[in-house]
């Protein structure tokens, strides 16, 4: 098993449920509901016969007390296609403090990728940067695991960001219907990272993006005169952090606010994230939100 | 304004302010290269507050350079002078004239201490505060000024003694007399920082007269005014009169009290004592801004002059004022002559007769004029001076001596009346000299004539006092036709336009009144006799010629006015002896029969006594008063911009209400007050806002 998971980890994630927000057609499989009702432990609803069902299928308690007869329907459970994209541009290599926001990313990217596979779903790994650098695809059982987690060991932040044209490209791969969960900071074109994740999710995809940012990135709070430069280009800005803080906060907050406003209603689940967030935190945040939206 | 420096070589040090220019300039700080993920925002953080910074930054830079300044002041230790024309810092000697008002007013008392003496503790605490190069004259300030230092002095020791010795006068405040005095001792001065202080009550009617023509005005000296009043009330007395319609009646004793308060008096007693005796006692109500008229009577002895005051108890600030002095005078008789032009045998025919019953009707009336009558005949050898005026009654014409007679007479301050009647040489009349008959008479008419009230001037005091409709229904059947000369105008005129009585105008000097009327006194010519209205009408003419002949109103003067007493030749005394009140006789020699005393320094009864040329002993007495009408009693003051307006333009003057710490503001005025104290103030805000400014973000 790979070093990030912890057993107390896998007990504490063990209990709770990602749940899908679309229903994907096929059979229950594991803990996700299925849309279709089938052939399973888990009941769903009694049906008037009808000529051509199976009699083993036939609730023969009921016909015994009421004399009616009743066919058993069970929900089938479904495999869930789950990719993970994971921006490994330069700029997430930041780090205020020990934990850079690549690595923060990792760490979730990690995690959710044991849940799934403890859930029996599939999970892929998607890391780019402009490009693709490494693919994954949606794969079940350990072995995958172990593989994807290796990949995700190997993976170092390099280039500049291309989230827009990954989740294009992606569009142009999806087959059937799946999770894709971007995990970035989404820096880049903010109108067209907005555009082709709602044309992800009008694939009737569930569309879950962690934006995830560092904590001086949010807060800015840095109290010297500093000359920034860029990780993904070379130019530089001499400031004054304390007199540019509020406004600084205050563009992002914009920015922040735009991705929340413009993923919301269409389906697209949008978490924040600080690199100071304890990841559990962050993960049972998220989930308990999903469960609820399930229901 | 200007400013002074005890330390002004710090000054020199005011090029340091450009040290947080310098700073601004050329202070660059490194700073580090800090690695962030996303720049453009940052790029655009800087871009929108960009202007914010650079105020910011000016703010400082400004602040740190007003910083610098105000240090540098603080150690040069600036002196600002309220005052102009103070030049040459705070330490040149001073020249001061100081006053202090001792007006009656002063004598207010507030919580057992009087204005006087506020003022005289403030001036000894100016003088204490006052250093030994600085040189000061004294004087006492009314109506009449009283110099108590001999010229400018660096005697402080002596001056504070001539103040602890200044005595309340009981003149009324004259605030330019004292700025008059004040300039022109400080004309006489060498010294170049000069200023009057004048400690007073600023008692309003002070302010009221002549400010405008200070004889040696000079714009550069400085006046300080200093207010030792306190809010009081007073009531006060006035307008004391003695008036007796008859001898037989009791004299009453008329006045006024003036209530200058906010407050009603109600059932004040007031006490009237004659000769040392009380006479007459009353309770009076008085209300706020306002005059209650109140008479008391008493019955006279009999005396030559009859002495005496009314006293107020009021419990008010002032006391002075509730006391004011009167001499009531037996009613003298005033006697004039009828000459009689047409004498019958019969009494009732004479030509006097009606005129003789309406001036005294004896035993029906008490009558204040006595009458007596002669022929044309005997006024050569009448000495017309006993008698007030000459009544000539159908004179048929006059000897150039006795013409001359009558224009010596005339002269004097005599008056003549003339009734017309047939007996009379029109010509005669016609060339008299024009101050003697100033009328020409050309014929006569006959018919019915009555008087027009239309054309009658009613404001004269002899129809004043009569119904002039009353006097219209007298019918006349014949009358003179007069024209005026140049020296006299028709006061009344018939219905056909003729005049009905002439009088004399443009009169010079003593000289006395002449009335003509174009018809006789008797029922010759009219029934005017006959009528209700002929004895008001003549008791009126008598009054109006008999009053104010010559002889002056010395009954009451004010405190400071010259008593003047004029003797016949005959009553002249050699030497006359005057007592004051609480004083003993002092003799005086009158010249030229005149005796004149200017000496009224104290309210009271003034006694005169001397023997005349008969050898009779003679008593006579004059009160002195406060004068209460001219506002002195009224405790209104003036304020700043009555004193502002009062004063002549471009003078600079200041006004100390608090006379507590009148050593340190008129110390302010004089030697300016040192800012290093604020200054300091200021910089700890400076320093503070400073603080916050470059320490926190605050923009």
């Amino acid at each position: 098993m790979g070093k990030y998971f912890e057993p107390a980890e896998l007990v504490k994630f063990s209990g709770l449920f990602v749940i899908a927000k679309t229903v994907v057609n096929g059979f229950f499989a594991g803990l996700h509901p299925g849309a279709k009702k089938g052939a399973s432990s888990d009941f769903a609803e009694h049906r008037e016969y009808a000529p051509g069902d199976e009699l083993k299928r036939l609730d023969w308690k009921v016909l015994g007390k009421t004399d009616r007869y009743y066919i058993k329907e069970y929900r089938e459970e479904s495999t869930l296609n789950c990719n993970i994209l994971l921006d490994c541009s330069a700029s997430m290599d930041y780090a205020s403090g020990q934990i850079s926001k690549f690595k923060y990313a990792v760490y979730l990217a990690a995690v959710l990728s044991y849940l799934l596979s403890k859930q029996h779903d599939k999970a892929g790994l998607t890391a780019f940067n402009t490009k693709t650098m490494e693919a994954l695809p949606p794969k079940a059982g350990k072995a995958h695991l172990t593989l994807l987690l290796d990949s995700l060991e190997k993976l170092k932040p390099v280039g500049a960001t291309g989230v827009a044209g990954v989740l294009k490209e992606t569009i142009s791969r999806v087959k059937g219907k799946g999770i894709y969960i971007l995990i970035s900071d989404l820096y880049g074109e903010q109108a067209e990272i907005i555009k082709q994740a709602r044309l992800l999710a009008a694939g009737k995809n569930e569309v879950i993006i962690f934006q995830v940012l560092d904590h001086e990135e949010i807060n800015f709070s840095f109290k010297e005169p500093q000359t920034f430069e860029g990780l993904e280009d070379i130019e530089t800005i001499p400031a004054l952090p304390d007199m540019i803080q509020e406004e600084y906060k205050k563009i992002l907050r914009e920015f922040t606010d735009g991705y929340k406003n413009a993923f919301h209603g269409f389906g697209i689940d949008y978490v924040l994230l600080s690199t100071k967030t304890p990841l559990e935190e962050a993960l049972v945040h998220y989930l308990a939100r999903r469960a609820r939206v399930g229901k | 304004m200007n400013f002074s420096f005890f330390n002004p070589a710090f000054l020199y040090t005011l090029p340091l302010v450009f040290i947080p220019v310098l700073i601004h300039l050329f202070s660059v700080k490194k700073s580090r290269v800090q690695k962030f993920p996303e720049i453009k925002f940052i790029k655009l953080a800087v871009k929108q507050t960009l202007i914010k910074i650079r105020l910011r930054q000016l703010l400082l830079l400004l602040l740190r350079i007003l910083m610098i300044i105000i240090i540098i002041l603080v150690f040069s230790r600036p002196v600002i002078h309220l005052i102009k024309n103070n030049p040459g810092g705070s330490e040149k000697p001073q020249t001061l004239c100081l006053l202090l008002d001792n007006s009656y007013s002063l004598g207010a008392v507030f919580k057992n201490s009087s204005s006087f003496e506020r003022g005289k503790e403030a001036c000894l605490k100016l003088l204490a505060s006052l250093k030994e190069s600085d040189s000061v004259s004294f004087a006492l300030m009314s109506n009449r000024v009283k110099p108590l230092t001999k010229g400018f002095t660096s005697d402080l020791a002596a001056t504070a003694e001539q103040i602890k010795n200044a005595n309340l006068s009981f003149n009324t405040t004259s605030v330019a007399a004292g700025l008059n005095y004040g300039y022109s001792e400080l004309k006489q001065s060498p010294g170049s920082k000069k200023q009057i202080i004048v400690v007073t009550d600023l008692a309003l009617h002070g302010f009221n007269n002549e400010f405008k023509l200070f004889k040696d005005y000079d714009r550069n000296v400085n006046l300080i005014f200093v207010d030792v009043s306190e809010k009081a009330s007073n009531l006060a007395l006035a307008g004391l009169t003695a008036s007796s319609p008859a001898s037989e009646e009791p004299v009453k004793i008329s006045f006024t009290v003036e209530n200058y308060s906010d407050t009603k008096y109600l059932k004040t007693p007031v006490s009237l004592v004659m000769n040392k005796v009380k006479a007459a006692y009353g309770f009076i109500d008085s209300y706020p801004g306002k005059k209650s008229v109140k008479n008391l009577y008493f019955s006279p002895e009999k005396k030559e002059t009859e002495t005496g005051y009314v006293r107020l108890e009021a419990g008010d600030a002032l006391a002075a004022d509730n006391i004011a002095y009167v001499t009531a005078r037996a009613p003298e008789k005033s006697r004039v002559l009828l000459v009689d032009g047409d004498l019958k045998i019969a009494q009732f025919q004479n030509e006097t007769f009606f005129l003789k019953l309406a001036l005294n009707p004896e035993e029906r009336f008490f009558g204040e004029v006595i009458a007596t009558v002669c022929v044309p005949g005997e006024l050569g050898g009448k000495n017309l001076f006993d008698f007030k005026a000459v009544f000539l009654c159908n004179v048929e014409s006059f000897t150039p001596l006795i013409a001359a007679k009558l224009k010596e007479y005339l002269g004097e301050g005599g008056n003549l009346v003339y009734f017309l009647g047939d007996r009379i040489n029109a010509k005669d009349y016609s060339k008299l000299e024009p101050e003697l008959f100033p009328a020409f008479i050309s014929g006569s008419e006959e018919g019915l004539f009555r008087m027009d009230p239309a054309n009658t001037s009613v404001n004269h005091p002899v129809f004043r006092q009569t119904f002039a409709v009353e006097l219209a229904k007298a019918g006349f059947y014949r009358h003179y036709n007069l024209a005026p000369k140049k020296n006299s105008f028709a006061v009344s005129s018939f219905t056909n336009g003729a005049p009905f009585m002439l009088e004399n105008k443009g009169i010079k000097g003593k000289q006395g009144k002449v009335v003509i009327f174009p018809f006789p006194a008797d029922r010759e010519w009219s029934d005017f006799p006959m009528r209700p209205a002929y004895l008001p009408f003549v008791q009126e003419l008598a009054k109006y010629l008999t009053e104010n002949t010559g002889k002056e109103d010395t009954a009451s003067i004010f405190v400071g006015e010259t008593f003047k007493r004029t003797f016949s030749p005959a009553e002249t005394p050699v030497k006359l002896e005057l007592t004051v009140p609480n004083g003993a006789p002092v003799v005086y020699i009158p010249k030229n029969n005149v005796f004149e005393f200017a000496g009224t320094v104290t309210p009271g009864i003034y006694t005169l006594q001397y023997s005349n040329k008969k050898g009779e002993r003679k008593t006579e007495s004059f009160a002195v008063n406060l004068d209460v009408l001219s506002g002195e009693s009224d405790f209104k003051k003036q304020d700043q911009e009555g004193i502002k307006r009062a004063l002549p333009e471009s003078t600079s003057f200041f006004l100390i209400k608090d006379y507590k710490n009148i050593a340190s503001e008129v110390l302010v005025l004089l030697r300016g007050k040192e800012l290093t104290r604020p200054l300091i103030i200021l910089l700890l805000l400076l320093f503070t806002f400073e603080g916050i400014l470059s320490l926190r973000r605050f923009l």
